[in-house]
C-alpha cells in the first residue's frame, strides 16, 4: 500500500495574461495585445506521508496558494502531476472532495445567521453522510472541540477564536483523510492560536489525520509541523524536518552579553561579529560563523567588554526564515 | 439523490434562515406594496378613464398580470449574476470548488432558497388581499389555471437562472459584471414584448 498522502511530481503552473504595450496604438492593444506570462509554480516535488504535519510555507507571491489550488483540483497545473491519496484532482476533483478537507483562514464557510449544528448538519449533508451518522459525528466534534458553550449561537455572534475552531469543525465532519489549512491562525489572539493548534495535534493523532499547513507564524510550524517545505519564487527551496530548519541553516548565532555595571561605550566589533541590538544593561551581538567562530569571538567579546552573564543561542526560527527568504531573494 | 437531497437541504436551510431573521420578508414585503399598489392604483385610474377597458384588456386582467409578474420578481433570481461575480471577487469560489458539489448548480438552488421564503409568504397574502379587492378573473377559476401558473413560473425560473448564470460566469474573464447585466435584463424585456416573439410562443 502506498504510504503517501499527497505525490507531486514537476508541478508547473504558469498564468498568461495580456499586457498593454506603450508603444503600441490603442487599436493593437484592443485586438491584438501582447501576452504575458508568469511562472507562479515552477516544476516542483514533494511527497507527504499519512499522518504528517506539513508546513507549506513562503513569503507572499510564492505560490503556496497556487500549489494547494492545484492540490485541491481548483485549479488544473500547466505540467506536472499531482496525486492525493489515488485521486488526480484533476479529473476526480468530485471523488477527492470527499477525502480532504479545507480550512481558509481569511474565508468563512458557516452559514453566519444560525446556530453552528445547522452548518455541521449542512456540510454533513453536503457530504452525503446519513443523518444518523452526520449526528453521531456532531456529538465527536463538540466534544472534540469544546463547542458546547456556543454551538446553538447564531456563527455571526461568535468570537473569532470560536469561529475559527468551528470552521476547522466544520472542515472534519466528514473524517477527511488529510486537512490543508491556509493561515489558520491568521488574526487571533495568543489563547486562540495555541488553542486551535492543540485541537489541530489532537485530530493529527486520533485521527491520524494529515495536516497541510501554510502560516505566516513561526508558532504554527514550531508547534504544529513536523516538517517543513519552504517555497519562494514558485521553488521548492528547503524540504526538510522543523527542527531542522534553525540548526541546519544558521551561520549565524547570537551572543547575549549582560553588563556588569553598565556599558558606556560601544566600540568597533572584530569582523563578523556585528550589533543586533546594544543598551546599557545588555548587547545582543551576531556572529557570522563562517568568519569567525564562537570561541573567538567569546575571547574577543570579554576583552572588550566587563560581562557578568553570557548567553549564546541560534537564531530563531522567524529569524531563520527571513533568512532563507532573503537568501533565496538575492540568489534568483 | 444526493443532489436533490442536497437541493431540499439548501431550501430548508435558508428557510429556517429567512425565518428566524425576517428582516428579508419585510423589505420585500414593502418593496411589492409599495412598487405593485402604486402601479395597480395608477392602472386603475387610467382604466377608469377608458371605462375600464384598453385595447381589449380589462384592468382585472392588468391587475393579476402585474401582480404575477412582482411576486416572481421576489425570487431575485436574477441576483444569481450578482452573487456568482461576488464568490469570484471574494475567493468564495474556491471553499465551494473544494467540496463535493457542483458549484453551478448549488448556486442556483442557494439563489432559490434565499427567495423561497418571501416568495410563498408574499403571494398567498397578496392573491388573498387582491381577491378581496378586485375579485378573480374568470380563467383563473378553471381548474388548469393553477398547474399552468405554476409551469409557467418553473420555466420562467429556469429561464431566468439559465440566462443569469451566463452573465454571472462573465465574471471569469470581466471584472465587473454589471454593464453586461443591464444589458442583458433590458433587452430580455424588449425581447419579450417583440411581436415576433410573440407568434414565436404561439407557434411553438
Amino acid at each position: 500500500m502506498n504510504s503517501n498522502s499527497i505525490t507531486v511530481s514537476s508541478l508547473t503552473k504558469k498564468f498568461s495574461f495580456s499586457a498593454r504595450n506603450a508603444s503600441s496604438g490603442w487599436l493593437k492593444n484592443l485586438f491584438s495585445p501582447e501576452t504575458k506570462e508568469i511562472v507562479a509554480v515552477n516544476d516542483i516535488s514533494f511527497s507527504v506521508k499519512h499522518g504528517e504535519r506539513i508546513a507549506f510555507i513562503g513569503p507572499n507571491g510564492a505560490g503556496k496558494s497556487t500549489t494547494i489550488k492545484m492540490l485541491t483540483g481548483i485549479l488544473f497545473p500547466t505540467s506536472g502531476k499531482v496525486n492525493i491519496l489515488g485521486f488526480d484532482p484533476t479529473k476526480d476533483r468530485k471523488k477527492l472532495a470527499y477525502q480532504i478537507g479545507t480550512v481558509f483562514g481569511q474565508r468563512s464557510q458557516l452559514l453566519p445567521n444560525l446556530p453552528l449544528t445547522d452548518s455541521l448538519e449542512f456540510f454533513g449533508v453536503m457530504y452525503d453522510m446519513p443523518d444518523k451518522e452526520i449526528k453521531i459525528r456532531i456529538t465527536d466534534l463538540i466534544e472534540l472541540f469544546d463547542l458546547g458553550s456556543f454551538i446553538t449561537q447564531p456563527v455571526r455572534k461568535l468570537s473569532l477564536g470560536q469561529r475559527m475552531r468551528a470552521e476547522v469543525a466544520a472542515s472534519l465532519i466528514h473524517k477527511p483523510k488529510i486537512i490543508l489549512l491556509d493561515e489558520p491562525t491568521i488574526g487571533l489572539d495568543v489563547v486562540a492560536k495555541k488553542s486551535l493548534r492543540d485541537l489541530l495535534l489532537k485530530i493529527n493523532k486520533e485521527e491520524n489525520t494529515t495536516i497541510f499547513l501554510t502560516s505566516h507564524d513561526v508558532g504554527d510550524i514550531e508547534s504544529l509541523c513536523d516538517r517543513t517545505i519552504v517555497i519562494n519564487h514558485g521553488v521548492v527551496i528547503r524540504d526538510l524536518p522543523t527542527q531542522d530548519l534553525a540548526k541546519t541553516f544558521v551561520y549565524e548565532k547570537y551572543i547575549d552579553l549582560v553588563a556588569l555595571s553598565n556599558f558606556n561605550n560601544f566600540p568597533e566589533l572584530p569582523e563578523g561579529i556585528s550589533y543586533s541590538s546594544k543598551d546599557k544593561n545588555k548587547i545582543t551581538v551576531v556572529v557570522d560563523i563562517n568568519k569567525i567562530n564562537v570561541q573567538e569571538s567569546l575571547k574577543k567579546l570579554l576583552d572588550l567588554f566587563e560581562v557578568e552573564d553570557i548567553d549564546v543561542y541560534n537564531a530563531n526560527l522567524e529569524t531563520v526564515i527571513r533568512h532563507i527568504y532573503e537568501r533565496d531573494s538575492t540568489s534568483s | 439523490m444526493k443532489e436533490i437531497r442536497l437541493a431540499a437541504k439548501i431550501l430548508k436551510t435558508l428557510v429556517k434562515d429567512r425565518i428566524q431573521y425576517p428582516d428579508r420578508l419585510v423589505v420585500d414585503t414593502i418593496s411589492v406594496i409599495a412598487r405593485c399598489g402604486i402601479l395597480l392604483i395608477l392602472y386603475w385610474y387610467v382604466f377608469k378613464l377608458s371605462n375600464g377597458v384598453i385595447n381589449g384588456t380589462t384592468f382585472l386582467f392588468a391587475a393579476w398580470s402585474i401582480f404575477f409578474y412582482f411576486s416572481f420578481s421576489v425570487l431575485r433570481l436574477r441576483d444569481i449574476s450578482r452573487e456568482i461575480m461576488r464568490d469570484i471577487q471574494t475567493g468564495n469560489v474556491e471553499v465551494l470548488f473544494s467540496k463535493p458539489i457542483s458549484y453551478l448548480s448549488y448556486r442556483m438552488w442557494w439563489q432559490v432558497g434565499s427567495g423561497i421564503y418571501s416568495f410563498v409568504v408574499i403571494t398567498l397574502f397578496t392573491v388573498a388581499a387582491l381577491f378581496f379587492i378586485i375579485g378573480f378573473l374568470e380563467t383563473m377559476t378553471i381548474g388548469i389555471f393553477i398547474p399552468t401558473l405554476i409551469l409557467t413560473f418553473l420555466c420562467g425560473a429556469v429561464l431566468s437562472l439559465f440566462l443569469y448564470t451566463i452573465v454571472g460566469l462573465l465574471s471569469f474573464w470581466i471584472e465587473d459584471i454589471n454593464p453586461v447585466f443591464w444589458i442583458v435584463d433590458k433587452a430580455v424585456i424588449d425581447i419579450t414584448f417583440q411581436e415576433w416573439t410573440k407568434h414565436g410562443i404561439i407557434l411553438g
